[in-house]
């Protein structure tokens, strides 16, 4: 059974879906389940908070990642550990820091928790081993700067 | 306005550094980076990632990511190690050494200690600093107790996770192929029971090659036994001893589900107490401190059958680990649900390999050798393991993990992925794959059958394609890169 619901982004553009893909994102979860009871055939979703070039790759996270199982939800006070990914989701996050706090972002306001954790990974990565300087230098362009210190 | 920042130098001195370029900040229409407004909890989550000492430059960027580093989440886990809170001190005789800065200290765990849920002590060579460590907190934590006159917050009360990793192997400069072994003890292993009898709501408790003396050992779980013996899920319990010494309090925490303890330290009744426990998953591990395979006694099969009549959710999960070779114990009997190798130099035998399908055909789920060989592969076909491979598949009817890194051809790929009814993850490599077809005519196999299996092995693409078929969905070889993050993916799956 396939059911196709169409999410729109920020900038109007509209995505054509599937459900179960959506459903990786507790967001769109809570709002097929609960808003539509259910009966979510052709609905339309509006992300207001996402836009097209960032929704298309959060769309291609989940489709790749549509057979993962189910995280167990362990206490998560072991000491967690930088860098333990799959050679596609590091491919995948080869991207561009304006791209990356996108990702960030997206993933957090979707609520789904493995991008969530793999993009917040990947910025801790860019981060460790950099001193301040450094940190302020990758992360931001010659348009945008930290705001200072004070 | 300060915008430099403390660095440790090379030579491990602190220096101020000068930022090389000028921010120009005054100008009106600046925009600053949104990076800045990332909101808390995602900030949170980033720093609980980095290591301490960067933590401490990421909170020097600005102003939000500052307030960032004095977030509860950012805490919940405080790793120790040699250098944790230490200065650097001039000793007359070895020179510059770290000793534990008690100030520092004392203000962190005033400061974070509420905070922390998970305590993680990888120690190398200053057992000083770790056992000072380890007094102050538990010190902290009893006078906390004492003073419990409100309702606040003390330290300790929310550390559900203790790691203790001991560095049991003290190679001599002058001679590091003379491994010696020396577990803990005395004053160190004193303060770590002190600890351990403070903290009383730990859910997941490891304590990895403490090689203790048989009484220390036997007394070692005696406080935690006494305070977490209700609330206690995960309990790794790896080289307690390097000689058979069963712990029977393994059997009496009534609420574990995971347990992972070296095959030395259980006996059968050890097993027959497990078997009336609730616990879910027995992990089996001999890591390279573990004494060879053939020096330790598997468990009678007795013991076994009592375990799956009265405990049949019980799954065991037999692991190899070491830096050269190695041979899993072979548990008569036991539910063994996976057998995995992290040991390079170990080849598929076949007298092990008939064992294992002989014993654990009806439960055996994920096999295979993790890491990449360090050996070279038989190219003939009688040498290699693909006739061994192909009878485990075609025995074990619940495989649904197969991880191979020795030297197969395509043809074996396709017959595996053909006889395989439930395995779902096939891991093979592709520097390990040659374009072969060996296997002789089988009297089940039709003409035409033979004929397509020539064909298809020819060519990678064609033997993927074909796999991908059967399978129904895409399936590729991995490169050896992929093969490593895909076998520790496998593992933690477990």
């Amino acid at each position: 059974m396939s059911n196709m619901i169409y999410l729109q982004s920020s900038d109007g553009d509209i995505f054509e879906t599937d459900a179960q893909i959506a459903k990786c994102s507790g967001t769109i979860r809570f709002m097929l389940e609960d808003c539509y009871m259910g009966e979510y055939e052709g609905v339309l979703i509006p992300l207001p908070n996402v836009n097209s070039a960032i929704l298309r790759k959060v769309l291609k996270w989940a489709d790749h990642h549509k057979d993962d199982p189910v995280p167990i939800e362990d206490d998560g006070h072991s000491v967690k550990q930088v860098s333990v990914f799959s050679s596609w989701d590091a491919e995948f996050l080869e991207v561009d820091q304006g791209t990356l706090f996108g990702l960030v972002q997206a993933a957090n306001y979707l609520d789904i928790q493995g991008l969530l954790d793999v993009t917040c990974k990947t910025v801790a990565n860019k981060i460790s081993g950099k001193t301040a300087d450094d940190i302020r230098n990758t992360l931001t362009t010659n348009q945008n700067k930290f705001q200072d210190f004070i | 306005m300060q915008k430099g920042g403390w660095i440790i130098g090379k030579n491990d001195e602190g220096m101020i550094v000068q930022p090389h370029c000028v921010h120009h900040s005054d100008d009106p229409n600046h925009e600053y980076s949104n990076w800045c407004y990332l909101p808390d909890i995602l900030l949170e989550q980033i720093f609980s990632y980095l290591p301490v000492k960067d933590r401490y430059y990421a909170s020097l960027v600005c102003r939000n990511w500052n307030e960032a580093f004095y977030m509860p989440q950012v805490w919940s886990s405080f790793f120790v190690d040699d250098q944790t809170l230490t200065r650097a001190k001039f000793n007359y005789y070895s020179g510059w050494q770290y000793v534990l800065d008690h100030f520092r200290t004392q203000n962190c765990l005033n400061r974070i200690g509420t905070f922390i849920r998970g305590l993680d002590f990888r120690p190398l060579h200053s057992f000083n600093n770790l056992y000072q460590f380890m007094t102050l907190i538990s010190w902290y934590m009893e006078q906390g107790r004492k003073n419990a006159s409100s309702n606040t917050k003390q330290i300790g009360d929310s550390i559900n996770t203790l790691h203790y990793l001991f560095p049991c192997n003290m190679a001599a400069a002058h001679d590091p192929e003379g491994v010696k072994l020396f577990g803990t003890g005395g004053q160190l292993l004193a303060a770590l029971k002190r600890l351990l009898s403070n903290l009383t709501h730990l859910r997941t408790l490891k304590l990895i090659d403490l090689m203790l003396e048989r009484y220390d050992a036997k007394h070692l779980l005696d406080e935690v036994l006494n305070s977490c013996c209700l609330v206690l899920k995960v309990l790794h319990l790896v080289n307690v001893t390097t000689m058979h010494c069963p712990i029977m309090h393994v059997g009496l925490f009534l609420n574990l589900q995971i347990l992972v303890i070296s095959p030395q330290n259980i006996d059968d009744d050890v097993l027959i107490l497990l078997a009336d426990s609730r616990i879910r998953h027995l992990h089996l591990l001999q890591n390279r401190y573990t004494p060879p395979s053939i020096c330790i006694t598997p468990c009678n099969a007795k013991a076994w059958r009592i375990v799956k009549r009265d405990n049949s959710n019980l799954c065991v999960h037999l692991r190899v680990e070491s830096t050269k070779d190695g041979e899993v114990l072979i548990q008569p009997e036991a539910p063994v649900y996976s057998i995995i190798y992290q040991t390079p130099k170990t080849q598929i035998n076949s007298a092990v390999m008939l064992r294992i399908v002989d014993l654990y055909k009806t439960t055996l789920s994920t096999f295979g050798h993790e890491s990449l060989p360090r050996f070279t592969c038989a190219k003939s076909f009688h040498s290699r393991a693909d006739s061994l491979l192909l009878l485990m598949v075609r025995q074990c009817l619940n495989l649904t993990h197969l991880i191979i890194r020795e030297k197969v051809s395509t043809s074996t790929v396709i017959l595996l992925a053909k006889t395989g009814q439930n395995l779902r993850k096939f891991y093979v490599r592709r520097n390990a794959v040659i374009i072969r077809c060996e296997w002789p005519w089988n009297p089940e196999w039709s003409e035409e059958f033979y004929q397509w299996l020539k064909t298809t092995s020819k060519s990678y693409d064609r033997t993927e394609e074909e796999v991908s078929k059967i399978f129904g969905r895409s399936w590729t070889m991995l490169t050896d890169k992929q093969f490593r993050r895909a076998a520790v993916n496998v593992r933690e799956g477990l």
